[in-house]
């Protein structure tokens, strides 16, 4: 009974998890521009990550390798060192973002510049990392971010055409290069790399084992299934709330409303603790993936469970990306923009790092009884054609539509 | 180990564990002794980003040396005799603890000082 | 010729030609055999420069199996092997 708990607990904390300032900027701006239209590329994504943590999961359980380590072993040094670089390039515009986005948040209860929230947020989450066991951290900014289903809640309650809901389900092939430029983005936002690399790592910091591959199916299925929700909830009430008005959040701090209007100040609360927490945590995953990523590859002692005496160099390597982070937003280049930014060039490297974790997935050699099933096999197939698809067309839409200024 | 295996696939690019399970650093290259005509034998593992710029096509060595140092044995690079080895499976193990073999540059003293972590 | 270091490095990036200069292709991989307690090399595995090989992906298909008995010299900027494919095997 004890471990189908600890199980639950481990699904809500993903559950919990799943968005980030990618899928709340992302989402809120697609509901508020076209309304429910664009509903059905929100369950590619989520399929996607869903996908790709499953095979990374299980390939780290069973072979004890995580992405990184795979990278190494089955491209060699010279494809390794180029898939690295570009992997820790979008990695550090990803923790830019998010520290940019907590940043954003703390401005909004007390009026003071911006960088200085940046850094204080920054300090905190370093600190929190610091103290706090790797299970703890996971449970701790997961469990909080469940505060996003306010956003759910604020959908439902303001009662949506639940028929345009449903035929926004349905993909519609429009001539708007903006509408695609959304597709591309709310597709990339759910299948951030950063969070695989941090998934198949926390696999091999949580020491699982063969034994612990139904926790990984639950996870990828009902954790990123249930906290796709999420993102859909952000899109309905956006599309209820801000789509009549005509209004596009090009502010963080308007996010918040979709639940303050319906709920008042409870629901402003509930949003604000759930957003703080979720792009919060989503910063400490995209700094310890960037680690995890160089340490791999190097071969140097990683994971918060060896302690920071015990993996210096990994330790000096997160500390850095939080540095690195500050620089960038430093440059006082707009967090909303760097998070467009970040989602969309991340998409563009993600099939570097996706066909290599696929190709093992598949081998018998390294995986024997677990290898790819019928559908893992054949739908990873598809969704490498589709991320191939999706990242030719990033860059282009991308400057196409002024980074969705349209 | 296997009594048959082939290099690139088996041991290049494999994540070395010393005896304690300490990870300590990657298989950047191989060190073999012997000329035509006559046996080759495994000598040695190289390991450390001394190594790298040999691995990387000779276009861009100069540029690799500039970025990740020439090959300087005992700082930037180290070899690991091949005795030293233990077995070659998911990873290399090595027979002694990664400090006695000069595997060790990883640690960072003033770390250990700093509580919590 | 007497024995010195060579590194797996430098074997990758040679080019394999047959004495009288035909191209054979570039080493892949070297295959080495225990042999009282030591492990020397078999043989190396050559094959052409594909696309797949340029990509950096291991294990690209067909290769065949060259005796190390058959290489005549190791130049600075290629391998010298008897004969092309007189001790080849497919794999």
């Amino acid at each position: 009974m004890k471990a189908v708990l600890q199980i639950a607990l481990g699904i809500i904390a993903a559950i919990g998890g799943f968005v980030d300032i990618g899928d709340l900027v992302f989402n809120s701006q697609a509901g508020a521009v076209f309304g429910y239209e664009l509903m059905w590329a929100v369950p590619i994504g989520v399929l996607g990550i869903g996908l790709y943590a499953e095979m990374c999961g299980r390939v780290a359980a069973v072979t004890k390798r995580p992405v990184f380590d795979v990278i190494r072993m089955r491209m060699g040094l010279t494809t390794g060192l180029i898939v690295l670089v570009a992997s820790l390039f979008v990695n550090l515009l990803t923790v830019a973002a998010e520290i940019g986005g907590v940043g954003l948040l703390l401005q909004l209860f007390f009026d003071a510049p911006f960088t200085l929230f940046a850094l204080l947020g920054a300090l905190a989450l370093a600190t929190i990392i610091w103290f706090v066991p790797f299970e703890g951290l996971e449970r701790l900014f997961g469990y909080a971010g469940l505060a996003l289903f306010v956003f759910v809640a604020a959908a439902l309650y303001l009662g949506p055409d639940w028929h345009s809901v449903a035929r926004g389900f349905v993909p519609e092939a429009k001539s708007s290069t903006l509408y695609w430029y959304f597709v591309v983005g709310l597709v990339a936002a759910a299948l951030m790399p950063y969070e695989v690399y941090f998934y198949s790592s926390g696999a091999v910091e949580e020491r699982w084992g063969p034994g612990d591959l139904r926790v990984n199916r639950l996870n990828a299925v009902i954790g990123y299934g249930i906290g796709g929700l999420l993102s859909l909830g952000i899109m309905v009430s956006a599309a209820q709330l801000f789509a009549p008005a005509g209004v596009s959040p090009d502010h963080l701090g308007t996010v918040p409303l979709l639940a303050q209007v319906p709920f008042g100040e409870t629901g402003l609360l509930l949003a604000l603790l759930g957003m703080l927490f979720a792009i919060g945590g989503a910063a400490v995953d995209a700094s310890f993936a960037g680690a995890y990523s160089i340490a791999q590859f190097a071969g140097w002692e990683w994971g918060k469970y060896r302690r920071a005496s015990g993996a210096p160099r990994f330790t000096l390597a997160w500390l850095l990306f939080f540095a690195l982070g500050l620089i960038v937003l430093m440059t006082g280049i707009d967090p909303l923009d760097l998070t467009e930014y970040s989602v969309v060039l991340s998409v563009v490297a993600l099939p570097l790092t996706y066909l290599p974790v696929l190709l093992i997935a598949r081998d018998r050699t390294f995986m024997g009884d677990h290898v790819n099933g019928a559908i893992a096999g054949s739908l990873g197939w598809v969704y490498f054609v589709v991320l191939v698809v999706v990242a030719v067309v990033a860059i282009p839409l991308l400057l196409a539509t002024n980074a969705g200024a349209g | 180990m296997d009594e048959r295996f082939d290099l690139v696939y088996r041991l290049l690019d494999d994540q070395l564990v010393d005896v304690d399970g300490r990870r300590c650093g990657r298989v950047d290259d191989v060190e073999l002794t012997g000329a035509a005509g006559e046996p080759l034998v495994v000598t040695g593992l190289l390991t450390g980003r001394g190594a790298y710029a040999a691995r990387l096509p000779a276009r861009w060595r100069r540029l690799a040396r500039a970025l990740f140092g020439r090959d300087v044995r005992g700082s930037t690079a180290r070899r690991v005799p091949w005795t030293e080895v233990s077995d070659v499976g998911v990873t290399v193990a090595l027979r002694r603890r990664a400090a006695d073999l000069g595997l060790d540059g990883d640690d960072w003293r003033p770390l250990d000082r700093v509580p919590g972590g | 010729m007497s024995a010195g270091v060579i590194k797996l490095s430098r074997l990758l990036e040679l080019r394999v030609e047959a004495e009288d200069g035909t191209p054979v292709g570039r080493v892949h991989d070297v295959r080495v055999r225990r042999v009282d307690g030591r492990y020397e090399v078999e043989g190396l595995i050559v094959g052409p420069r594909g696309l797949l090989v340029r990509l950096g992906w291991r294990r690209a298909r067909q290769r065949d199996v060259l005796a190390w008995k058959d290489v005549m010299a190791v130049d600075p900027d290629r391998l010298v092997v008897r004969r092309a494919n007189s001790s080849a095997r497919r794999m």
